[in-house]
């Protein structure tokens, strides 16, 4: 039996963000982590902690999915009683929004499973937790990853370059 | 061995190979220009899609966490494929320090007057090594700096693992983003010119010439115990501060060293592989170029509304130069266009900084600068050899 405050310690945090960074709600990703928890206290034994829990919680995203228009509508919900909790300036505010929207636009534009690949890495998670995770074999991990940082950083340039053509214009 | 591919460079770098597949690896990018190339690129695609995913974190400083303690450290490569390396990332890490310029983590301590901003020791350190890129040149080259309040008056930097938030301006936070962007692809840009220049001349490999270029100025690194003690003083103090934040927040073994990069007092690779031209235009990457200038402009814009007051000092175009072609170059001022309109430098030589005797053209601008034409550049007859680096310098003070 594995200690629950140890897993809970040692996972959360970086658990939540990953589901952070991968739903663009923090509430939902905290109720996500804390179900992710939950099934793991109901197993007996893990065998590798973080790869079970990051692969349960990218499952339970996936699930999540399927009502993503009600989901929506919680996030606008959550999103309006956070912007009343703003105390930083508007323009701040705005920019900081917009800078995480497009980074949002870019992820959104990669294929799920390198979403997922980058996402898992960003957490700390080796090549074969991310494999283990994500069904891949370990050496496709490398080009997976290869893959989703270019595609990444291209469409936020490619992002970027609309966006000065616009002003320019 | 043949070239390695995208996915095996990125496992190398994100420590995901064995120890004898790794040491081929690195064995093969110490000698192989194009693969260096590709290293530096996946560096900067590294560096670059972490800053980009930390726009996400919509959450409290208590949420970001120390890495994971699995990631396996990665042994260095040898310094001059680090340094080579290091050169052709930089710009993408100007874009992902720029990302987070502003927005300090749980670690930021207010220095002296900076109300926001991150690693204060990390940054002593950045313009140590600023510093010790330059020590080679004449002290009136460098003196401003080492007599300047800011040496212990810090530019920022984004370590590529720190999120947070800032109180602090929000001016040209847009013009920021944009600008990380476009940097971000600065690497890319310098790889694949690499790439090229590879392709097309085998007796003068990218990674020869960038080598070439990176060892003259490793030449001329003092020994650290040289440096002014004020500087070193300031990074050691600061170092403990900084010791505990950066322990938890500590990102993988290839960012760390590009996160200790700073915004200011930046190195930019224009064209690492550049073909040696003789007058006329240089055969500068525009983008590098353009990404280097827009560092400094970014600077200016975003520290002035705060009790910091940021002054482009200079542009410093490194050419390696032949020495002939020097003496002509140092009997005239050297102009150049900045959105039109023209720009009086001035020569400085740094001495033999360069395989045949480098000269550097030190460009002072007393507003900030948004963009730079590289093909308004004239180099006043100078006879460019093999090695062209950008260097933004910037000094911070206090008002």
């Amino acid at each position: 039996m594995h200690d629950a405050d140890r897993l809970f310690r040692d996972y959360h945090v970086p658990l939540v963000r990953y589901l952070t960074r991968r739903l663009g709600d923090r509430d939902w990703a905290e109720e996500v982590a804390q179900e992710t928890f939950l099934r793991a206290l109901r197993q007996r034994e893990l065998s590798n902690e973080r790869a079970w829990l990051f692969t349960v919680a990218t499952n339970l995203v996936r699930d999540a999915a399927r009502q993503e228009s009600r989901r929506r509508r919680h996030l606008e919900l959550l999103r309006a009683e956070e912007a009343g909790r703003m105390v930083e300036s508007p323009a701040t505010a705005m920019e900081r929004a917009e800078e995480r929207a497009q980074a949002r636009r870019a992820l959104e534009q990669l294929a799920e499973r390198d979403r997922e690949a980058l996402l898992m890495r960003e957490e700390g998670l080796n090549y074969e937790e991310i494999a283990a995770a994500l069904g891949l074999s370990v050496g496709s991990v490398g080009t997976t990853l290869a893959r989703a940082r270019r595609r990444l950083v291209e469409a936020v340039e490619q992002s970027d370059s609309q966006s000065v053509g616009q002003s320019d214009s | 061995m043949k070239h390695l591919d995208e996915g095996t460079i990125h496992a190398w770098l994100d420590g995901a190979l064995g120890a004898g597949e790794a040491a081929e690896v690195e064995r093969h990018a110490a000698e192989c220009g194009e693969c260096a190339a590709r290293v530096a690129e996946a560096r900067g695609l590294i560096a670059g899609a972490s800053r980009i995913l930390s726009a996400l974190d919509d959450v409290g400083a208590e949420i970001v966490p120390a890495r994971a303690p699995e990631v396996k450290r990665k042994r260095r490569g040898p310094r001059a494929t680090r340094v080579v390396a290091w050169l052709a990332a930089a710009g993408v890490v100007v874009a992902v320090g720029l990302r987070t310029r502003g927005r300090p983590g749980p670690e930021s301590t207010p220095v002296r007057g900076v109300s926001t901003g991150p690693s204060p020791a990390g940054i002593a350190e950045s313009l140590i090594d600023s510093i010790e890129v330059i020590k080679g040149a004449p002290a009136s080259t460098y003196g401003a700096y080492l007599g300047s309040p800011a040496i212990s008056v810090k530019v920022a930097q984004g370590d590529s693992q720190r999120a947070g938030r800032s109180d602090g301006p929000s001016v040209g936070r847009t013009e920021r983003r944009q600008t990380a962007a476009k940097s971000a692809t600065v690497a890319a840009e310098a790889a694949k010119t690499a790439r090229s220049a590879a392709a097309a001349a085998p007796s003068a490999p990218a990674g020869e010439s960038a080598r070439r270029g990176v060892a003259a100025n490793v030449a001329v690194l003092p020994d650290s115990t040289t440096l002014p003690a004020r500087a070193r003083a300031t990074a050691e103090a600061l170092k403990a501060q900084d010791a505990m934040a950066t322990a938890a927040a500590e990102p993988h073994a290839p960012s760390a060293e590009l996160g200790r990069v700073p915004m200011c007092f930046e190195e930019v690779p224009a064209a690492p592989a550049m073909a040696p031209v003789t007058g006329g235009v240089p055969r500068v990457a525009p983008k590098a170029m353009a990404g280097a200038a827009r560092v400094g402009a970014d600077v200016a814009a975003s520290t002035s509304a705060d009790q910091l007051d940021a002054r482009l000092v200079s542009t410093v175009l490194m050419l390696d130069s032949t020495p002939a072609s020097a003496v002509a170059a140092d009997a005239r001022p050297a102009r150049l266009l900045l959105n039109g309109d023209a720009v009086t430098g001035e020569w400085q030589r740094l001495g033999a900084t360069g395989a045949s005797g480098g000269d550097s053209l030190v460009l002072r601008f007393g507003r900030p600068v948004t963009r730079v034409l590289p093909a308004a550049l004239t180099p006043n007859g100078l006879k460019i050899g093999a090695r062209v680096l950008v260097r933004v310098r910037c000094e911070i003070v206090k008002r």
